[in-house]
């Protein structure tokens, strides 16, 4: 059914950012966002089939999205022989070969490159200069205000509300996120390691009872 | 559940800790300092009987307490 794969190709983001504890308090918030702004996140983390090549999941993700969001604000190593994180920029080099090699609405892609520090991506990139990254300052707020806005200005949203308001709004999730599954007995540790793709049907749930 | 408007958090800033009630968009209060913004949270939560919850910088809850009819610490 090619309109209903339309549909689902204009509001898939393919996400391409670390999967380790440490991203988490980037990760929830940019789902968070993603999700209430009415788009769908897609995520190498969503499902785990043991069978699946890692890197054709990644392809694939990519091919399923218009969008994308690239946080390389983890590329440098933290300690000494610490290898550098290939995995993120390597994602952002098969988007960018998609966009251009590729024929059909794959043409229309775009997307958005956050870092932590302004300039900081492109010491490591220098094939980025001239490419407009937005720096989060490794800020879950900051994340927040880049992707509202990228949301905006590329995207064409209107009527969106405040990167505040939406950082209030998240917060007030986790709020219930959190009293909610307690209740149902989940432990600290549970609702830290959460499968993403609960986390996701979570938001969905809840931003659909707020309309 | 406590009604969502019967809550105060406290929220990191940019310009330090808000407290915000329930879904507002707008702070009641702004302060530089956490520990001024929990203490001023926690009276007015005592005060009127409402949920408290103090959030960490990522938005994850750090603590919270009813002072309401019903728990939820």
């Amino acid at each position: 059914m090619p309109a209903r794969h339309d549909e689902q190709f204009e509001n898939n983001v393919f996400i391409n950012c670390p999967f380790d504890s440490d991203y988490q308090r980037l990760l929830r918030p940019l789902l968070f966002i993603v999700v209430s702004l009415g788009f769908h996140p897609k995520i190498a983390l969503e499902r785990s089939d043991s069978g699946e090549l890692r890197i054709t999941k990644i392809c694939s993700l990519i091919k399923q999205s218009r969008y994308s969001i690239h946080d390389l604000s983890r590329l440098q190593s933290r300690e000494a022989n610490e290898l550098y994180r290939m995995n993120m920029p390597f994602e952002l080099g098969i988007e960018y070969g998609c966009r251009q090699f590729a024929s059909g609405p794959l043409k229309k892609k775009q997307c958005l490159i956050l870092e932590k520090e302004k300039f900081e991506a492109m010491k490591a990139l220098s094939d980025l200069s001239g490419v407009d990254v937005k720096s989060h300052g490794n800020d879950p707020a900051g994340l927040v205000r880049e992707v509202r806005n990228w949301f905006v200005e590329t995207v064409g949203l209107r009527r969106v509300d405040s990167p505040q308001t939406l950082w209030y709004r998240f917060n007030g999730f986790i709020t219930d996120f959190y009293i909610k599954r307690r209740g149902e007995g989940f432990s600290e540790d549970d609702l830290s390691t959460m499968p993403v793709s609960e986390f996701i049907d979570f938001i969905r749930a809840w931003t659909g009872d707020q309309q | 559940m406590m009604k969502s408007d019967q809550v105060y958090h406290v929220i990191s800033h940019p310009r330090g800790w808000a407290v915000v009630r329930g879904r507002s968009h707008r702070a009641s209060k702004l302060f530089e300092d956490k520990k001024d913004a929990v203490a001023w949270g926690e009276q007015a939560s005592r005060d009127l009987g409402f949920m408290f919850v103090i959030h960490r910088t990522d938005g994850t809850v750090e603590r919270m307490d009813s002072y309401g009819r019903e728990s939820h610490s």
